[in-house]
């Protein structure tokens, strides 16, 4: 199979996966979740800063959720988001929080870390079942939280490793919140992985 | 006599497991493949089928958009949705617009057969 397909399979694998997060947003949240096509990008470590830049267009700040996995596929996960959340945030802390500054920024940081978790959780728990394996999942963390993407370095992402990017986006009424997944893996993983996507087709339907 | 179905849908992937699966069925004489709304409206212009799978996630014309149209064009036509978007809001807004019925994907291949016959033989 070529890479090229291989790419397609897994892009179909992630919107499956992000379905299952945008249903769990919607559930949370109450609403409805306007899912767009994930696009998925592989990269090396040392573009990653360019592309953020570049591509992306970030050009002050950044928001990082960062979730680790193991088993036959190990990694981490990290979401990115361009722009602060603010919508998704709010709502979900509207019932929590009562205006005072220090509260509604312990609790923007608690809900940041709901929403990757329910996000990087539902979309990588679905794709490990899609890929015929189990992976077992640390606590997410914020590495960054509106901080200037200067401080951003590729080495923080580690060597000889490769990034598959995916960037999607959730729109809750009208309103798009835009976010990239990184999936970083070593090369022992990504080898794993496209071994696995060669087996899968079948998978996509049961 | 034999039946034609429109698959849309902008996964190469999700069209080729969908074919395979349609493959299995005796009575469908012919299979086409749009990958967006856009080309599905000009397929579907060009040359109506008995039944449309379609996506819902798609870049550019969305499913419920593609819905919205197709049934401007022939409100008559039959759509199945087969989709990634589990949310229970996504099945009841294609169901309003007019789809006959709504599969999550991964299908599950005997209920999609299963929804299929039951189009192709609705009165």
């Amino acid at each position: 199979m070529n890479e090229i397909d291989r790419f397609d399979i897994l892009e179909e694998m992630v919107n499956i996966g992000l379905g299952r997060s945008s249903a769990a947003v919607a559930d949370l949240l109450d609403v409805f979740v306007t899912m767009s096509v994930p696009k998925i990008l592989d990269i090396s470590p040392d573009k990653i800063l360019s592309y953020l830049t570049d591509e992306v267009g970030i050009t002050e700040m950044v928001s990082m959720v960062r979730q680790t996995f193991r088993g036959d596929f190990s990694g981490e996960a990290i979401m990115i988001f361009p722009e602060w959340p603010e919508s998704i945030l709010g709502r979900l802390s509207a019932s929590f929080c009562d205006h005072s500054s220090l509260d509604c920024e312990i609790m923007e940081e608690e809900m940041l870390l709901e929403l990757g978790n329910i996000i990087l959780g539902a979309c990588m728990e679905k794709i490990a079942e899609l890929l015929d394996t189990m992976l077992s999942y640390n606590v997410p963390q914020i590495i960054l939280k509106r901080t200037p993407i200067s401080q951003l370095h590729s080495r923080n992402f580690g060597e000889e490793r490769r990034i598959l990017v995916i960037e999607n986006a959730l729109s809750i009424d009208e309103e798009k919140v835009k976010f990239y997944l990184f999936i970083i893996v070593n090369s022992k993983s990504l080898s794993w992985l496209y071994q696995a996507l060669d087996k899968s087709l079948e998978s996509l339907s049961v | 006599m034999g039946k034609s179905i429109l698959i849309v849908d902008d996964s190469r992937s999700s069209r080729m497991i969908i074919r395979h699966t349609l493959s299995s069925l005796p009575d469908i004489q012919s299979i086409q493949e749009a990958d967006g709304g856009k080309s599905a409206l000009t397929l579907y212009q060009d040359s109506p089928v008995d039944l449309v799978l379609l996506d819902l996630t798609m870049e550019g014309m969305d499913g419920f958009l593609t819905l919205e149209k197709l049934k401007e064009i022939d409100p008559g036509v039959k759509v199945l949705i087969i989709s990634a978007d589990i949310q229970t809001k996504a099945k009841e807004r294609a169901l309003a617009l007019g789809a006959l019925d709504f599969i999550n994907k991964p299908f599950n291949k005997e209920r999609l057969t299963s929804l299929i016959h039951k189009a192709l033989n609705y009165e």
